[in-house]
């Protein structure tokens, strides 16, 4: 893989990330919200600190680019779909019970909504990242 | 190597896998850097922070970071051995770590830029030395 398609797809899946977590703010923060607890209300910073949200989405781009180019070589939409939808799952599943486990910002129920959100951001990101690595593959 | 035997293996890193993320776990956050983390929590966190955690969910949570870490280095990647183990436990641990902490300290007062960037650290030698045991018990390619 050449340093550009690297940086191609980590681009598209920090822009993917991105977008979506956008999205499902606007989709889903209501819902989110009432499972919440009301001490959580404190707790969120007043607008996303864009200085550090956009290099956290690059990160995870970058993370989606190593799995699907290097680690599964599961390149193409499609497959990174699959593949991402499965590893988002558990990332999310980790991330989301150990948070549970440490602070009451969500109830369990709101904990495994979050989680689905979170695996289908990450599982639509990694089809964007896997377009882009799928199409380096056939050049 | 046989199914069954290859099976066993693949348990044995599991379980190695949790037992080694939840030692370190312990070792350095309730350990080593309590303090510090405790210093450096940000004064918003202690209305959500749960005293004690709920341990279970955390057992739980670890045990399926270590699934996913089995998966990665033992049927995605498909490799074995320490060295390998180390170095796809370290990328998956910094490039996570770092995507997530950065995402929740820039949404979120809970802790500092300065904790918040050793969790990162603590958190890649976490995974990297998990990556490491896993990748030596899981069955030789």
């Amino acid at each position: 893989m050449t340093v550009k398609r690297f940086l191609l797809a980590t681009v598209a899946g920090g822009v993917s990330m991105l977008i979506l977590g956008f999205v499902a703010n606007l989709l889903f923060a209501d819902v989110l919200n009432g499972y919440s607890t009301a001490a959580a209300d404190v707790i969120y910073k007043d607008g996303p600190a864009i200085l550090y949200v956009v290099p956290g989405a690059l990160a995870m781009g970058a993370l989606l680019t190593v799995l699907l180019g290097f680690w599964t070589g599961h390149t193409g939409a499609v497959q990174a779909l699959g593949t991402s939808a499965v590893f988002g799952l558990l990332l999310h599943l980790f991330l989301g019970l150990s948070l549970f486990g440490m602070t009451t910002m969500l109830s369990l129920t709101g904990t495994l909504i979050k989680v689905v959100i979170d695996t289908v951001q990450l599982a639509l990101s990694g089809m964007a990242v896997g377009a882009v690595l799928g199409r380096g593959s056939r050049t | 190597m046989s199914m069954v035997l290859s099976i066993v293996r693949y348990i044995a890193a599991l379980i190695a896998g949790t037992v080694v993320l939840l030692v370190l776990g312990f070792f350095l956050y309730a350990v080593l850097f309590v303090g510090y983390f405790a210093a450096n929590a940000e004064p918003e966190a202690a209305a959500v922070s749960k005293n004690p955690p709920d341990m279970a969910f955390i057992y739980l949570s670890e045990l399926i970071l270590a699934v996913l870490l089995c998966v990665l280095i033992g049927g995605w990647a498909g490799v074995s051995g320490a060295g390998r183990g180390l170095r796809i436990g370290a990328v998956f641990g910094f490039l996570m770590s770092l995507g997530i902490s950065l995402v929740f300290y820039g949404t979120v007062h809970y802790m500092n830029l300065q904790a918040t960037l050793l969790d990162v650290v603590l958190t890649t030698v976490r995974l990297a030395l998990a990556g490491t045991v896993i990748g030596v018990l899981l069955p030789k390619r």
